[in-house]
């Protein structure tokens, strides 16, 4: 039986993840883009970021465009699987009531 | 965990996958407001210039419609901070479309005139109804009126073939391109 995942259950991490996954295969979101969308502070999506790329769901390349740095995010296979699961442990429980 | 807890993360996942949906689409209207102007320019052209003109005519208008919808296939995969990689097929897609066209020009001797026009003309009608299918409705159903068009005016009004597709199938294609653009920048706010 699909279980809550306890690292996406954390709300911040939750939308990042929702975000990330609403995207196309194969489209990366920059680290702006998200903050905005989000309405996070730099300091708070980096922080959620780091325990979710360390979890090995999200992906983060630093490249440059030009001189600017640039950080693009896309949710992992793993982590597209993994929000998968705790969204259907999520209707399990609105189904249990 | 209780239920309305858990129905309130749902809803907020469904909006957010939304809102990220909708940053990565757009441009579609773009390239129909180009591509319309192309066939407008072109099409008046081709109805009253002399044909030595014409031969030189859609070569440089050609030019300019793939130079501007690679612009705006590079902007689409920046779009607001979003890289998407799908301008790449896209574009093949067309270039694979346009090849098409001209095997068949070159394997049935068409020289330049209606045949050729009318060819060109269902041919990118067609690209448009697939390329809707994967993108928006609306430019599939633009692609089916525009074929339906041509073959009405091939048929029934020969005689103003070019003319009828440059007011009626550019201006089709430039406006309905841009109640795509306003569209699109709707569903983003």
């Amino acid at each position: 039986m699909a279980e809550l995942n306890p690292l996406i259950h954390q709300p911040t991490r939750l939308r990042i993840m929702a975000a990330l996954v609403g995207m196309d295969d194969g489209d990366k979101a920059g680290f702006a883009f998200l903050r905005d969308l989000l309405h996070l502070t730099d300091g708070n999506l980096s922080a959620h970021l780091r325990v979710l790329e360390d979890a090995g769901y999200v992906v983060v390349e630093k490249t440059f465009i030009g001189r600017r740095p640039k950080t693009w995010l896309w949710a992992a296979p793993e982590g597209r699987a993994a929000f998968a699961t705790h969204v259907d442990a999520l209707e399990r429980i609105i189904h249990r009531q | 965990m209780e239920p309305d807890r858990a129905l309130d993360d749902l809803k907020a996942i469904r909006q957010i996958m939304e809102h990220a949906r909708r940053a990565t689409g757009g441009y579609g209207g773009w390239y129909m407001v180009l591509w319309g102007a192309v066939w407008f320019i072109g099409f008046l052209g081709t109805q009253f210039l002399p044909d030595e003109a014409v031969a030189w005519l859609w070569p440089v208008l050609d030019v300019i419609g793939a130079a501007g919808s690679v612009w705006l296939g590079v902007r689409m995969g920046r779009r607001g901070g979003v890289y998407s990689p799908i301008w790449r097929p896209m574009l093949l897609y067309w270039l694979v479309l346009i090849a098409f066209d001209g095997l068949l020009v070159w394997l049935l001797h068409l020289d330049a005139g209606p045949d050729l026009a009318l060819l060109v003309t269902l041919t990118m009608a067609l690209g448009y109804v697939q390329f809707g299918l994967f993108t928006h409705w609306a430019i599939s159903v633009i692609g089916a009126l525009i074929a339906a068009l041509a073959v009405g005016a091939a048929l029934l009004l020969p005689d103003y073939f070019c003319l009828t597709l440059a007011i009626l199938g550019g201006g089709l294609l430039m406006g309905s391109g841009l109640w795509l653009v306003r569209h699109e920048d709707e569903e983003r706010e």
